[in-house]
């Protein structure tokens, strides 16, 4: 996934809006940086996406920026001033996109669980993360169509890019099966083999209800 | 039942002991827990119990542990608690060798509304967060737990 | 370097599906070459009270074979003792041990998962 930075500046961009953008641009290029390069463009590299945007405008308002020069890294940490490359690159790592997941082992009406992790997902994709859910026993109910407290959040979280997976041999004890389940919700012919494999090398975080 | 005073083994954290020694506690260090505490109210009390056990274990390791009430978990965090007549361990005293031994506990503001709960109504020290903020706190912390 | 889990199961046998999906989940794992820790909490220590054969699948083989595969399997000595559950009352080689052992494997482990909730 690709590091989204943007960067704010006045409109011309004065003097310490360019040593920023040089300092964006000397991460992002790394020993190829050429210092006299003097971006004017957006700029789309292997690993990054760099978008320079005027300050005041629109979309500095829209995303809640208030100043100038500032960068905004994957709309998620904001940082007012000139800073350093290496400041940058620190910001960088601690903006990654991180990938959760969330295990849901109970059902949905019974209490709060299910409502916090869906407000979980909605505020975890907000920022740029990615968010997969995994229905286990009782959680299988979770995917069930209609439940009028879930459903609709459920299918917006898919439509964001949730993944949503249910165990088949719970669905199955449950007697629910593909057709009753919301729209997008995958099942998962081995749970525990998949289970395991997403806990261990594809999520960065796991939180289980 | 678990009562401080059936046990006296390693398994129940002598808080007292800990907070003898509290100056030599270095905060931030090592790998950061996360308990997410969905329970707690006496009526359930082995959960929670168990649960602030193991954060005040992990700060006597100098490490960081931070405590987030939610849902039914919020209840675990409500000043004047005197579980004394129903012979149960008071929470209150493992709560505040928490906030002491340097953890930080928080609760969700959307639970605590929801059961008629204000600020004014949780122990000192306990602030409150919102979902997106939880998300930072999972994203920040290493590992979970959730009781 | 070979990445750990740490499992802990807070239920007991028979009462939920939670100790079957702690040990289930610890096979696998192990059989997919993870270090597995299983702490056995509250309730979690009646799991390895279930010691005799039975005609029906139960939580107890499952563990018996989780031990034989290699899953490092510990229960909370303070727990215990509250629930008079005994050595001699229990599956073989699971040590009896402080709180201290488990944020011991907390501070190894790549990640972890609670079995209550």
């Amino acid at each position: 996934m690709k590091t989204l930075i943007e960067i704010f500046r006045n409109t011309p961009p004065g003097n310490a809006c360019l040593i920023l953008t040089k300092n964006v641009l000397s991460v992002v290029y790394g020993e190829s940086f050429d210092d006299k390069i003097d971006e004017k463009m957006d700029i789309t590299t292997k690993d990054f996406e760099v978008q320079l945007h005027p300050f005041p405008s629109k979309i500095a308002e829209e995303n809640g920026i208030e100043g100038a020069p500032s960068i905004y890294i994957n709309r998620k940490l904001k940082i007012y001033g000139v800073i350093s490359p290496e400041e940058i690159k620190g910001l960088i790592e601690k903006a990654k996109p991180v990938k959760i997941g969330i295990i849901i082992t109970k059902t949905p009406n019974a209490n709060e669980d299910v409502e916090n992790i869906l407000a979980i997902g909605e505020e975890a994709l907000k920022v740029g993360n990615q968010v997969e859910l995994f229905l286990i026993s009782d959680g299988v109910w979770v995917g069930k169509r209609g439940n009028t407290l879930t459903e609709k959040r459920l299918l917006n979280l898919i439509n964001d890019g949730c993944k949503v997976k249910a165990s088949r041999m719970h669905l199955k004890a449950c007697g629910l099966n593909k057709e009753k389940l919301v729209d997008g919700v995958t099942i998962s012919d081995e749970p525990y083999e998949d289970l395991v494999d997403l806990v261990m090398e594809q999520w960065g975080k796991v939180v289980i209800f | 039942m678990e009562t401080p005073e059936d046990c006296g083994d390693a398994c129940l954290i002598d808080t007292k002991k800990l907070l003898e020694k509290k100056d030599s506690v270095i905060a931030g260090t090592g790998s950061d827990l996360l308990i997410l505490l969905t329970e707690g109210t006496y009526g359930l009390f082995d959960g929670p119990f168990n649960a602030i056990q193991v954060g005040n274990a992990v700060l006597a390791t100098e490490k960081n542990a931070t405590v987030v009430l939610l849902d039914e978990g919020v209840y675990f965090g409500v000043k004047n608690q005197d579980p004394s007549e129903i012979e149960l361990p008071n929470n209150t005293n493992y709560i505040k060798d928490f906030i002491e031994l340097g953890g930080r506990i928080l609760a969700l503001e959307s639970s605590l509304k929801r059961r008629g709960l204000l600020n004014d109504d949780l122990i000192e020290g306990i602030n409150l967060i919102d979902h997106s903020q939880l998300v930072q706190e999972i994203e920040k912390h290493k590992i979970s737990l959730t009781f | 370097m070979t990445k750990t889990i740490t499992l802990l199961l807070h239920r007991g046998p028979y009462e939920s599906e939670y100790a079957d999906l702690a040990v289930n989940f610890a096979l696998k794992a192990r059989e997919k070459g993870y270090n597995v820790n299983l702490w056995l909490y509250g309730d979690g220590v009646w799991t390895p009270h279930v010691k005799n054969e039975k005609d029906y699948p139960n939580v107890g083989e499952h563990l018996r074979k989780a031990l034989k595969d290699g899953v490092n399997v510990k229960i909370c000595s303070r727990c215990a003792e509250a629930r008079d559950v005994v050595k001699d009352d229990i599956i073989e080689g699971i040590p009896m041990v402080g709180l201290f052992d488990f944020t011991d494997w907390l501070d190894n482990s790549d990640k972890v998962l609670t079995f209550m909730r």
